[in-house]
């Protein structure tokens, strides 16, 4: 995803891009949280008269999306089924778990 | 005329909503006069074979809260579905996915990993915090028989994406007041059109809220820890979070009249899709800040905006759960 807008300060609608640049890092971190690589989102400012950086800036992002691959939008990533008796414990789940850290004797009060 | 006969049951949620229901204090023997309850968990001893030998359609009305998120949920769903005229989704779990919907961020590895085996007060399964943590089995022979329990799925969802739902009671849990005006419209008959929101207004809580509303420009964003709004003007005026611009109002603004922000949990209002991405646009929007580094320095003291504005609806948020 390409969000592209005027330079700040330099928009005939004055203040849309001002409104964007707040909503973006927040955007990003929401995607974030969504499992959705941050690469494929970007904000840049390319006015209408920078054909040469648009298509820097499209080429660029191509580039990237096509080294990450398709985007798996709701995936659940498959938890191993849930164990039941008689069944191997998934491996992660069967190992005892790591011995914990000796604790100093406490004295006594 | 025969008596209505309803039920209400509690799928994944806190038991809120069901004692939501038992405060309508006296009211609850109007409902009783009005109506013969055949199954409701919290309060009477029927069990689940007294649903599965119910006719089809046998229940005028039954009554879901909390979401769907393992295979016990989604057997009652479907059974309560085929024996009631109308299913109603009552409360957000049920409506949005609610509290339990932000298990959608994790897949059930992830959270039986951080419930069973990763809690720093387990002990192993000698008693003695050596040996494997027991985590729970779908099925474990005892010497009397076998156990069973329910299996948790990797994603929790909300009713409606997994049933037919008829009609929607929002609110964590709704309030006994909309519970009420929600009852005398299901005894009276005069239920709206199917799909229709019931209990709560078709504009927002900031249409409703009493607080005064001046232009709203936000310089520095507070949390209800360290400091405390005054109780006369807008609480995100004064830059507390507050979701109330996006929030379907109908609780008489419980939660601003207390000093806190609206968390949401009345849901979308009409015409909004999603709940978070709507409270992200807004709430940016009006934070005052001209400079584009100064934006991210600003918007980075909001520690947790996906949990923060979409509180309740992550299941029924346009991208349902986190891709894994």
């Amino acid at each position: 995803m390409l969000v592209a807008g005027c330079h700040p300060g330099d928009c005939h609608y004055i203040n849309g891009n001002h409104k964007t640049f707040r909503r973006m890092p927040l955007l990003h971190r929401f995607l974030e949280e969504y499992g959705i690589d941050p690469r494929r989102f970007r904000l840049e400012w390319v006015s209408a008269s920078e054909g040469d950086r648009f298509a820097q800036v499209v080429n660029s992002l191509t580039e990237t999306v096509r080294s990450l691959g398709p985007c798996r939008i709701g995936s659940e990533g498959k938890s191993p089924p849930q164990p039941s008796d008689g069944e191997a414990l998934p491996a992660g789940l069967a190992a005892p778990p790591p011995a914990a850290p000796a604790r100093a004797p406490q004295p006594e009060a | 005329m025969a008596k209505l006969k309803i039920a209400s049951y509690w799928a994944a949620g806190c038991g809120g909503c069901d004692t939501a229901i038992l405060d309508l204090h006296e009211k609850i023997l109007d409902l009783a006069a009005a109506a013969e309850i055949l199954f409701w968990p919290i309060a009477l001893d029927a069990k689940y074979a007294d649903v599965e030998a119910l006719a089809e359609g046998a229940l005028d009305v039954t009554l879901v809260n909390g979401a769907i998120r393992s295979s016990e949920n989604e057997h009652l769903a479907k059974l309560l579905r085929a024996k009631s005229k109308t299913l109603v989704a009552f409360g957000s779990c049920a409506h949005l996915g609610g509290i339990p919907g932000l298990a959608n961020l994790f897949n059930r590895e992830q959270i039986v990993e951080c419930v069973y085996r990763d809690s720093p007060s387990l002990e192993g399964s000698n008693g003695n915090g050596q040996g494997a943590r027991v985590v729970p089995h779908t099925r474990t022979r005892v010497p009397e028989g076998e156990l069973t329990l329910p299996e948790l799925y990797d994603t929790v969802r909300t009713l409606d994406q997994t049933v037919p739902v008829d009609y929607y009671v929002p609110g964590c849990p709704p309030t006994p007041k909309q519970i009420w005006s929600v009852i005398e419209t299901i005894v009276a008959g005069k239920l709206p059109a199917r799909g229709a929101i019931l209990g709560a207004s078709e504009r927002t809580q900031c249409d409703e809220c009493p607080r005064t509303k001046h232009e709203k420009r936000i310089r520095e964003l507070k949390r209800i820890a360290t400091a405390q709004p005054d109780p006369e003007t807008c609480i995100l005026e004064q830059g507390f979070l507050c979701l109330g611009l996006v929030t379907r109002a109908g609780c008489d603004s419980r939660c601003q009249r207390s000093g806190v922000g609206c968390r949401g949990c009345y849901g979308p209002p009409p015409g909004v899709v999603d709940q978070g991405a709507k409270a992200l646009s807004a709430i940016a929007s009006i934070l005052e800040c001209d400079e584009e580094h100064a934006a991210e320095a600003l918007v980075a003291q909001i520690p947790d905006p996906l949990r923060s504005f979409n509180r309740f609806g992550i299941p029924s948020s346009l991208l349902r759960r986190r891709s894994l």
